[in-house]
């Protein structure tokens, strides 16, 4: 068992209403202010303004409230919302970025380029009753390591497998996640003080996206949901180490052997 | 006769009507939206999320303003991939701050969004988090400063001026719909900086639906505009949906 912990969903807020004395009139709320007409907006118009200039036309469809509309569909306008990736059947996401670092000054130890690597990200996802299949895998072309054997438990070759894992609800209370996934404890944004999940320091240091601080774990996950608490537990077979600084991309000083490492 | 009652109604009458409107009409709701955020260079991002509320209130009656009580919202973002998977959870409170999470797949990891967020940008666009789960009424003093053929045309003066960047804002609610068809905010000096406005209206299920609105903020020159699509009331939703649990492990029956 490698971690165990109890979350808490209680908070107290108080709202404080601080009563003061109202603001003054600001000049422009008085009577000529005129809204610029809605984008869109041309018919409509006429019958019911009645000579008011200042006030907004009414949008489209205010007036047909007697006739019973049906919520249309919108046709997307936006490429990668309606496309082939629709038909398939499973659901296809993903992201293809490149990213480029250099040194601004010269650094014996270190290679001038920090990072020079492009990855295409594709996730895949299929729910089959109540059981949600989950792959995410990211492919890696990375000029400063040209390293491309795949390692799945460190990340390094060109294939980062971040997350392949199922997950079901075997009764009401309880969900179960095993695979390979992602585990976070707390609720910071990047401070983790008692997280123990392995996370990515090197992808940190050398400007990758910020989600990718946190390294993927091979472990089951139970939870268990009650109306007082949430309870996780997750169980990692095999330790899954931090993606630490190594010398491959950074400068490193190992203090017991008096050496030093850097790329 | 409508008419007669309508000349009656007080400014808080009123609020109570539109916030009705915009946020509580039927007792659940799910719809499907896409956000087109431009800025100043005229630059476009889309976003796309599923967005699932229920009341808690099991009614939608104006009476002793019985249709208001706890409120939670579900955003289930879809497009594009730097946000997909991503889930945003609200807990609308009556008397309390709301409480906000917003879970980080990638990291797995869930933020609360502090109370003090509540007027910063919502994923980038031009909408406040308060935009998209509406403003506590409560906190502004209301003010009918003008009834037109169309509109009433509503000031609201927050309470505690110091919680909020404006100094009033001015709705004007349409008088059949009570749909708060333009809202503009003015800053301290008076000057308009930011406006909210309906641009169509659809009747789904007998409740007046805003299905395209847009905000603009004209000091930084952004503009975004909702569509909604495939709006539904009341489907059954059930009150554990709205949880940790479900932020990490979507509700896949309610969102395809």
């Amino acid at each position: 068992m490698r971690f165990l912990g109890i979350s808490f969903l209680f908070y107290w807020l108080l709202t404080q209403s601080v009563l003061a004395k109202e603001p003054r009139l600001p000049a422009g709320l008085g009577n000529n202010s005129e809204p610029a007409l809605p984008l869109g907006l041309t018919q409509k118009e006429s019958q019911h303004r009645k000579g008011l200039d200042k006030e907004p036309v009414l949008p489209d469809g205010i007036f047909n409230s007697s006739e019973p509309a049906q919520s249309k569909k919108l046709e997307w306008n936006d490429s990668g919302t309606k496309s082939w990736a629709d038909h398939l059947p499973f659901k296809l996401a993903g992201f293809w970025e490149a990213r480029g670092g250099m040194r601004v000054t010269n650094d014996p130890h270190e290679r001038q380029t920090s990072i020079a690597e492009t990855r295409l990200q594709l996730r895949l996802n299929k729910t089959v009753q109540n059981a949600t299949f989950n792959l995410i895998t990211d492919l890696i072309y990375d000029k400063v390591t040209d390293n491309y054997p795949i390692h799945l438990n460190s990340g390094r070759g060109f294939i980062d497998l971040r997350e392949a894992n199922i997950s079901f609800s075997p009764a009401s209370f309880m969900d179960i996640k095993p695979g390979r996934q992602i585990l976070t404890w707390g609720a910071g944004d990047l401070i983790f003080i008692n997280d123990l999940f392995p996370k990515d320091f090197s992808a940190f240091f050398i400007g990758r996206d910020e989600v990718y601080v946190k390294a993927p774990s091979d472990a089951v996950k139970a939870s268990l949901f009650s109306r007082w608490a949430n309870l996780d537990i997750v169980y990692t077979p095999e330790f899954d180490a931090d993606r630490f600084i190594d010398g491959r991309r950074k400068f490193v000083l190992f203090s017991r052997v008096g050496r030093s490492r850097g790329s | 006769m409508v008419k007669v009652i309508a000349e009656q109604l007080s400014a808080d009458d009123i609020v109570h009507r539109a916030n009705k409107v915009s946020y509580y009409e039927g007792q659940d709701g799910r719809v499907r939206s896409e956000m087109t955020i431009t800025d100043d260079k005229g630059r476009v991002r889309h976003r796309q999320m599923i967005i699932l509320r229920k009341d808690m209130s099991e009614t939608d009656a104006l009476e002793n303003n019985a249709y208001r009580d706890e409120q939670k919202l579900y955003v289930y973002f879809i497009h594009p991939a730097d946000v997909n998977k991503m889930g945003f959870l609200v807990w609308k409170k009556l008397t309390t701050d709301d409480e906000r999470w917003l879970y980080l797949p990638a990291l797995d990891l869930i933020k609360r969004i502090a109370a003090t967020d509540k007027r910063t940008s919502f994923v980038g666009s031009d909408f406040y988090y308060e935009d998209i789960s509406g403003r506590n009424v409560d906190e502004d003093h209301h003010e009918l400063i003008e009834t037109t053929d169309n509109y009433y045309i509503i000031k609201n003066t927050p309470k505690d001026p110091s919680s909020v960047e404006f100094s009033n804002y001015k709705m004007y609610v349409h008088k059949e719909t009570y749909i708060p068809v333009q809202v503009e905010y003015y800053d301290k000096k008076g000057n308009q900086y930011r406006v909210a406005k309906t641009l169509k209206v659809d009747t789904i299920q007998g409740h007046p639906t805003v299905t395209k609105a847009s905000m603009e903020n004209l000091k930084t020159g952004g503009k975004t505009v909702m569509e909604y699509d495939e709006v539904k009331y009341d489907i059954g939703l059930t009150d554990d949906i709205f949880s940790e649990r479900y932020l990490r492990n979507p509700p896949q029956q309610f969102l395809y």
